[in-house]
């Protein structure tokens, strides 16, 4: 129970992670000064700033509210730890593309 | 995030910089050695496992097992028996007593160890003596044991030890604390990792991405790390010493109440088997028993199950030794419970994340992989904002040497602990693991002072490494251990799932090491010391 409600988690966390990683002002002004100079293609994705970053850095953070009002702190625990895991992952894979 | 003025800035800089240089390499070690120790008991059930899957160390058959045993000890070591289970889900009993030194120093536990196969109830091992004595008999858990004690103490005796790994992880506190403070953008910036070739920008995002992403279970790891260190090295012995004229035992007392009075009278055990049914009925399996005073009216048998599902805390039960009636929760700390018993039940779970099997150990190894990361490519990015200087290049090539080395040192013992299993070296375990281990830093070493181009160095290492981790598999096959067909008919995941990591972690670092040094230098991190960079961080 506790494998799958953890599991469900990450899935939807790392979907709105992925939307704020790729819609990432910072990383979009950066990957566009590399496009510039030839050493990156130019991204399709649009920078998402002020109130609409917000609400999906929500929504990422989301099951958390449900954890917590189930009390189980051992599923919150492993999807926090995961969602940071696949954070760094997620940085670290879209910076070699 | 933080607003701090620059100059304050500049010396938590300084802080968390110079605390890196002086303690980052041990750090490193505590953390790393900490990473793979969370999958202790698997690297044991890997190297030694039994011929079938064993679901419960203590299963129906206990009650047996211990009654033969205890029958057959001499009635002195009856005064206290520790069960729990060790490598390849092998029952371990051990009857012993305390026995004062001496020369007046801490003492030291003497009887009498039982090794048994659960599924067939048949006794193992038997050794007898002093448990140092019986220590470095025994061979089973011993090396989860060996990575353990590198990242609880590094070796160092006690209490040295733990006050070593104390202040270490209390210097990773610090580095948290003074990272997060100087990194003015943590959450803005928390997906801007530039690459650009090896220059200072892309050395400092691959530290500060890691260290980003880890900050909050870095922080948790070092406050709980740092907790076991130093309560029963430092915080125990000093309260007492203030409190109670140093009187450690009335400390204990004072904090878990008088122990029940003395009464030697014989007494029949209740059957330990309805015991350990009564806490699988609550959903746990059991972990760990402990019964004073075995066949007295004076015995006490608690019983500590791993948590159930869902469970973070854990918990442990006491029993009425001569009805095996289930007397309630056992607290933490003191008579009753408490939110004090509650956060030090909390630290466990929190600091060792081996509360919900392979996938919280799991997340926890992945959150301790990136935590020796981030060390590692902190003291990298230090040395590189001082390249101009050729004196920096030791300490780059002793970090190189450290974030390669300490794993193959650790590979290097594990070669030598499935020899010892299979014969082929003889003598006790332990020292052989530490011959191997401390050969295989000093391989590492030569290679990381002896190679010359700087950047070379990391593709000799890893690719040395990544041959002690594929041919890992194929001498624990060769030494007559479990092909991974066997292994997985007979319900051995600890088997096949950790040869198949070694593989696929041995051929990634192979492949990365074979590329050609051009492409390293265009597109990947590597360190190597050069002309100054001119880049602006």
């Amino acid at each position: 129970m506790t494998t799958w409600m953890v599991l469900g988690a990450l899935v939807w966390s790392a979907v709105f992670l992925t939307l704020v990683a790729r819609h990432d002002p910072k990383r979009l002004r950066w990957r566009q000064k590399q496009a510039r100079t030839g050493l990156a293609q130019k991204s399709s994705a649009s920078a998402w700033e002020g109130p609409r970053r917000s609400f999906v850095i929500a929504l990422t953070f989301m099951p958390a509210l449900l954890m917590v009002a189930l009390g189980a702190w051992a599923a919150m625990l492993m999807w926090l730890g995961l969602v940071f895991s696949y954070g760094w992952l997620l940085t670290e894979v879209m910076a070699q593309k | 995030m933080l607003n701090v003025q620059q100059k304050t800035k500049q010396t938590l800089l300084a802080i968390h910089g110079w605390s890196a240089v002086f303690l980052g390499l041990l750090l490193y070690w505590v953390i790393f050695t900490g990473t793979v120790a969370v999958f202790g008991d698997e690297l044991d059930h890997w190297a030694s496992p039994l011929p079938q899957a064993v679901p419960d160390s203590m299963p129906a058959g206990t009650n047996a097992m211990l009654r033969q045993a205890a029958a057959d000890v001499d009635p002195k070591y009856l005064d206290e028996l520790f069960v729990f289970g060790t490598a390849g889900g092998r029952m371990r009993a051990f009857f012993h007593t305390h026995v004062e030194s001496e020369d007046g120093g801490h003492g030291y536990e003497e009887g009498v160890l039982f090794v048994f196969d659960p599924t067939t109830g048949d006794v193992l091992q038997k050794l007898e003596g002093t448990q140092e004595e019986i220590e470095a008999q025994t061979t089973f858990g011993k090396l989860g044991h060996f990575f353990i004690e590198w990242h609880v103490q590094l070796h160092v005796p006690q209490p040295w030890g733990l006050i070593l790994t104390g202040i270490l992880g209390l210097s990773l506190l610090v580095a948290c604390i003074t990272g997060f403070v100087i990194h003015k953008h943590l959450i803005k910036d928390a997906f801007l990792r530039r690459r650009r070739g090896r220059d200072l920008l892309t050395a400092k995002d691959t530290h500060v991405m890691a260290s980003t992403w880890n900050l909050p279970f870095a922080f948790i790891l070092a406050f709980t790390g740092s907790f076991y260190s130093l309560a029963g090295a430092f915080a125990i012995p000093a309260i007492a010493m203030v409190a109670l004229g140093g009187d450690q035992e009335l400390l204990v007392e004072t904090i878990q109440g008088l122990p029940a009075e003395e009464d030697p009278r014989p007494a029949t055990m209740a059957d330990f088997d309805a015991m350990l049914q009564n806490v699988r009925d609550t959903g746990a399996t059991p972990r760990f028993m402990s019964i004073n005073h075995w066949g007295r009216q004076d015995a006490v048998v608690s019983i500590f199950p791993w948590q159930a599902d869902g469970e973070l805390l854990p918990k442990g039960y006491d029993f009425n030794p001569h009805t095996g009636e289930n007397l309630g929760v056992k607290p933490t700390i003191g008579q009753a419970p408490s939110i004090g018993g509650d956060l030090v039940a909390l630290m466990g779970p929190l600091h060792f994340g081996n509360f919900a099997g392979w996938l919280s150990k799991v997340v926890w190894f992945a959150l301790g992989f990136a935590g020796a990361y981030a060390s590692i490519t902190g003291l990298i990015l230090w040395v590189r904002r001082r390249e101009a200087n050729p004196r920096w290049n030791h300490l780059l090539r002793a970090t190189l040497w450290s974030a390669w080395g300490l794993p193959a040192a650790m590979v290097a013992a594990s070669y030598a602990y499935l020899l010892q299993q299979a014969g082929l070296l003889s003598g006790a375990v332990e020292p052989l693991m530490f011959q191997a281990f401390g050969l295989g830093l000093l391989l590492f070493a030569l290679l990381a002072w002896l190679v010359k181009d700087l950047l070379l160095v990391p593709r000799v290492l890893a690719a040395s490494l990544a041959i002690g981790l594929l041919a890992l598999p194929v001498m624990r096959m060769g030494l007559g251990g479990y092909g991974w067909g066997a292994a997985f008919s007979n319900g051995l995941p600890a088997v096949w799932v950790l040869d198949i990591a070694f593989f696929i972690s041995g051929a990634f670092l192979l492949k990365r090491s074979a590329k050609p040094v051009e492409q390293i230098a265009v597109d990947s991190d590597e360190p190597a010391l050069g002309k100054p960079q001119t880049v602006e961080v």
